[in-house]
Order: structure tokens, then sequence, then C-alpha cells
């Protein structure tokens, strides 16, 4: 047997040939655009809807690493058009607003040079760099992008107080240094051995207000969650330190710290907020998902009781 | 033929005529030949490696995990690439899916426009290349169950 190629049936078309039908339907399929390819646009909105975070990113990292760099440094990146570029930098943007990978971040960032000096750049190209370098932590790159274009408003980033003698398997994290203003200071999370609850919440979230009002409103349960619970913030491109400042003056029992690397805490699937995970030796045992209007107090109270042996 | 004249012919008494007919409808086969290729060329799934991954993936919104377990180890099993992209696949596993499930599905693979014809029992009977794998390149062999690609 020889080469069978796919076509769509044609022997149909061929029938009623003096039908008018049939020449609408010639016309209207031949005027489509049938050589625009819309490039990675399929592939990428595939790998968006991929629901697990990790899994996500570990996708993403590998359509960089299989189909877009090497597709991208096929040729000089100085013979880019225009149009060429725009479209590599928001392949970039997209990759690095989900992925925390310092690798991909330096080559959005040569790309963003390219497209720069070429004064090709708008407003949005900075800002997206900008998260990109503090998403994946080049805390250094990040204060010389900010000083080098004063001109875009780029918020100002944090100092960061590094950890000394730091161990290559120790979970970070990154928390307001109370006595020195925009300071963050690097440190090492541990999960408990015994039960403990952890918040994801963010100081931008309208939910994750509500549900620290609702439980502020509620002494007990406040008194409870000070001493057995800690609050985190996912990284994120876009961090602001004064919000994060003002949720930790506002509610000060439950004081957040960012997460330093998303990769740290695969157990935690899904980056929504507020959700309340109890751990019991890093492994998720319960969770109370979300924070509508009539609140989850209920729900939070049931497995405290059913955790801690606590009625609340 | 140019792309305008062959529009004008659409609609002329010209358009009548068998010969004129036939150099439309082979121009519209080649060009929906391009659009396959390119599909292929910018799909997801374009290789074994890139099977080895994705099948990997156990989140539920990911395509290929619309397929139950059996179905997805059948089908993954059944398929064939070369440097085109797929080749050969087991057609039979989506005899109990939908045909948006389908075209999902057959989307990672940028072959997605074969979902109307295994889901349209008039479509599959016409079809050329069903009931046929890719065993070697260019070689198409009679397999119930598959389906032959152009990129074979």
């Amino acid at each position: 047997m020889t080469t069978k190629t796919f076509n769509i049936p044609t022997t149909s078309l061929k029938k009623g040939l003096s039908s008018i039908m049939y020449k609408f339907l010639l016309f209207f399929l031949i005027i489509t655009n049938v050589n625009a390819v819309t490039q990675y646009e399929n592939e990428l909105g595939i790998i968006e809807n991929i629901e697990n975070a990790h899994e996500q990113v570990r996708a993403l990292e590998y359509f960089y690493k299989k189909t877009f760099q090497p597709q991208i440094s096929s040729q000089k990146i100085e013979l880019y058009t225009e149009k060429q570029l725009k479209n590599i930098i928001k392949t970039f943007q997209l990759i690095t607003f989900y992925a925390q990978n310092q690798e991909i971040t330096q080559e959005h960032l040569k790309y963003f040079e390219v497209l720069r000096q070429k004064k090709w750049a708008e407003t949005k190209d900075y800002e997206d760099v900008f998260g990109a370098l503090n998403h994946s932590r080049l805390f250094q790159q990040v204060e010389l992008f900010y000083t080098k274009y004063p001109q875009f408003n780029l918020p100002k980033p944090p100092v960061i107080q590094a950890l000394k003698n730091k161990n290559p398997n120790d979970i970070l994290i990154l928390a307001l240094d109370q006595n020195h203003k925009n300071t963050l200071i690097t440190e090492v999370f541990k999960f408990s051995e015994s039960v403990e609850i952890l918040v994801v919440s963010r100081s931008g979230c309208h939910f994750s207000q509500r549900a620290a009002n609702d439980i502020a409103a509620d002494e007990p349960l406040t008194r409870f969650l000070k001493e057995h619970s800690k609050w985190l913030m996912h990284p994120s491109s876009r961090w602001s330190i004064s919000s994060f400042a003002d949720w930790n003056k506002k509610y000060p029992h439950f004081a957040t710290k960012y997460i330093y690397r998303a990769k740290d805490f695969p157990m935690i699937k899904s980056w929504e907020t507020p959700v309340f995970y109890f751990f019991k030796n890093g492994v998720i045992v319960e969770q109370v998902i979300g924070w509508p209007k009539e609140g989850r107090m209920q729900e939070l109270k049931s497995y405290i009781k059913k955790h801690f042996s606590v009625s609340l | 033929m140019n792309k305008l004249l062959l529009i004008l012919l659409a609609f002329s008494p010209l358009s009548f005529s068998k010969n004129v007919i036939d150099d439309v409808i082979n121009y519209f086969d080649e060009q929906i030949s391009m659009i396959q290729d390119l599909r292929q060329k910018n799909a997801l799934i374009k290789s074994q490696t890139d099977l080895d991954f994705y099948s990997g993936l156990q989140d539920k919104s990911f395509p290929l995990n619309i397929l139950d377990n059996d179905s997805k180890i059948t089908f993954v099993e059944s398929l064939r690439f070369n440097e085109k992209g797929i080749t050969t696949f087991d057609y039979t596993v989506f005899n109990n899916l939908s045909t948006d499930d389908t075209y999902k599905v057959l989307s990672l693979f940028g072959v997605e426009h074969t979902s109307k014809i295994i889901h349209n029992s008039k479509l599959l009977r016409e079809a050329d290349h069903i009931g046929y794998e890719c065993i070697r390149r260019a070689t198409c062999k009679k397999s119930t169950g598959f389906i032959c690609m152009s990129a074979c």
C-alpha cells in the first residue's frame, strides 16, 4: 500500500457543480486566511488551562526548552522584525508570569533589551520584565533595572536581607522587617510535626481580607490561630510591599510572609486565596477553600475541633 | 492559479467548466494540506519525547486526561511520530467521547480536524486514510481502528 494522504473527501464537493451553494462554499473557503499562523497561542492556551500550578509550570518550562527556545535562537535577535520580537516578548511574558525560572527570565530580559534598544518597547514591557525579575528572585537585577529606568515609576524594590549559612534544601520565606521600612528578611520555613494551619492569602485579595476580618471579630478563634497558624503569600510578579505592610499592621495576629519559591510547596496545587490548609508533617489533611459572604467559620471550627480537639 | 482569478471564475459561467472546477478544488486541497502541516508543526505534542512528558501530567484539566485510564494507555501506546509530527493513532478510543472532547484531545497533536470524521460514520466510510496504520515512512498498512496521517 502506497502513501495515503489525508484529504477532506472531495467527491461530495464535486457533486452539484452547477449549484450556487457550492460556488459560495468555494468562495468563502478560498478567501479565508489559509496562510495565517498564530504561533504558540494554541500550545500556550492548553498549558494555561492546566489547573495544577506545579504541572502548569513544568509544562511551560518544557515548552520553553523543547519548542520556544530552539525556535527563537535559530535567528539572531537583531534580525527580528518589530512584530516578531513583540510576539516573542509576549510569549516570554506569559511564561515568566507563571514560572519562577531565573534562566528563562534572563532570556526574557535579553530579548527585552533588544526591543528597548530599537525603541519598540512600551511601558507594559518594562513593567513585565521588572515583574519577572522580582518573581524569579533576581533581586540584584531588580535593583539595577529600577535604577536604570526611573521614568516608569516602578515600585521601589525592597531591601532583602539574605540568610547567612543557607542550606540548599531550606524552604525560604520573606518576612517584613518591623524595624526597617521596605526591608524583607529571609527566614527558613519548617513544617511542624504536629498539626498546623497554613493560610494562603494575599493582601490585595478581597476574600482574604473578609476572612481576616471575620476571624478577628472572634476572639477565641483569633487567639487560637495566632498560636497555630502561619499566613503565607504566593510569590507574584506584582508584589506590593506597602500593601503587605498594611495587612500586617491591620492584622498583627495574622502577619503574613512571602513564599520565596512556589516549588518548595508541591503539595499546594493551586494558589487560589484564601485557603486554610491543615497540615500534619507536611501533608495536607484538611482544607477550607475560599471565604464567601457568609464565611466558613463553622467549617474552620469543626476542623479545628477534629484535629486539635479544641472547641471554639 | 491566481486567487483573485479563482474568485472571479467561481462566479462566472466558466465556473461550470469541469477543468476550472478541478483546478479550484486542487488549489483548495493544497491549501488545506498546508494548514494541516502547519497545525502539526505548531502542535504541543510533536514527538515521542513530548508525549512522554505530557502523558505524565495528572491534572484533570489537561486534555489527554479526558480519556479514562485504559483508553489513555491504549491511545498513548498507539501513537507514532516522525519529524513532521503524528503519523498514526488508534481512533477507536474516542468512540465513547463526544466530538468536542475528541477535538480537545486531538488538538494536542494538531490533528483536531479528524475529530469530525471519527464521529461521522458517513465521513468515516469515505475517508481514505481510516483503517490504515503508518508502519514506516510513506507506507500505510491496513489496520482496523487506526488512522494513517499525511505526515506518514
